[in-house]
């Protein structure tokens, strides 16, 4: 099944076009995430300048739903 | 000697490219986000002329070190703003962005992102709204771009098109 967003494959506007993005894109999220080298590289280097940075003091607040 | 912390903005983030315009970030705590913007003209008409321009935009947690769901970080907002703004320099761009409903929080997610619209609205952008009714469940979708783009009205019109034939009402 292709899970991208296949220009042969999908409805029009009016015939569930949103609901097919929504759907394909849950479909994309089922499915194990593997990042490419140059996105774990890119990690590695973000995780090491959060290091360096210091940690961030993160204020608690409660999530939207619960207000 | 008074020692300082660091003040953090915002987390740096990275544009790692790929088919979706992929970019990066990981929170203080351990959080990996991804934020994509995929090329979408496919939702308008074939002559609308700004249909090289518009993108969909998402952002995903794809991993996190506790078993929890990792609290608010204040900083996650202004990285995500950061990133649009990064995105937008390069390729000026017209965004459509619908809630993920894949676990019915999308009215969250709606309401969350508008806050964090109005928070940043100095920034120039302006959004507009519509929700289409689904059996499914209400699908929450917003079109955003900049109010000096050049083809801002004819945008406006035509996302009301699309998302009329969507929601003929």
């Amino acid at each position: 099944m292709k899970t991208t967003h296949d220009p042969n494959n999908r409805p029009k506007p009016g015939e569930g076009l949103f609901r097919w993005i929504v759907e394909q894109r849950k479909l994309e999220e089922d499915k194990p995430h593997e990042w490419t080298e140059e996105q774990k590289a890119a990690l590695a280097e973000l995780r090491k300048e959060n290091a360096e940075r210091g940690t961030p003091v993160i204020k608690l607040q409660l999530p939207l739903y619960r207000r | 000697m008074q020692s300082e912390e660091p003040q953090l903005s915002s987390y740096n983030f990275r544009f790692t490219g790929g088919d979706s315009n992929t970019y990066v970030f990981e929170t203080g705590s351990g959080s990996s986000y991804e934020i994509t913007f995929k090329p979408s003209g496919y939702l308008f008409d074939e002559q609308d002329a700004f249909r090289d321009d518009v993108y969909e935009f998402s952002i995903n947690l794809i991993s996190h070190k506790s078993a929890r769901l990792p609290l608010t970080d204040p900083l996650i907002a202004p990285t995500v703003v950061g990133v649009f703004q990064d995105f937008h320099d390069k390729h000026g761009l017209v965004v459509i962005y619908i809630c993920d409903s894949s676990d019915n929080r999308q009215l969250v997610r709606y309401r969350k992102f508008g806050i964090w619209f109005h928070r940043y609205r100095h920034l120039g952008f302006i959004k507009m709204d519509v929700e289409i009714d689904d059996p499914r469940g209400t699908i929450y979708t917003s079109l955003l771009m900049h109010r000096q783009y050049r083809y801002r009205d004819e945008a406006v019109l035509a996302f009301l098109r699309i998302t009329d034939r969507e929601n003929p009402k």
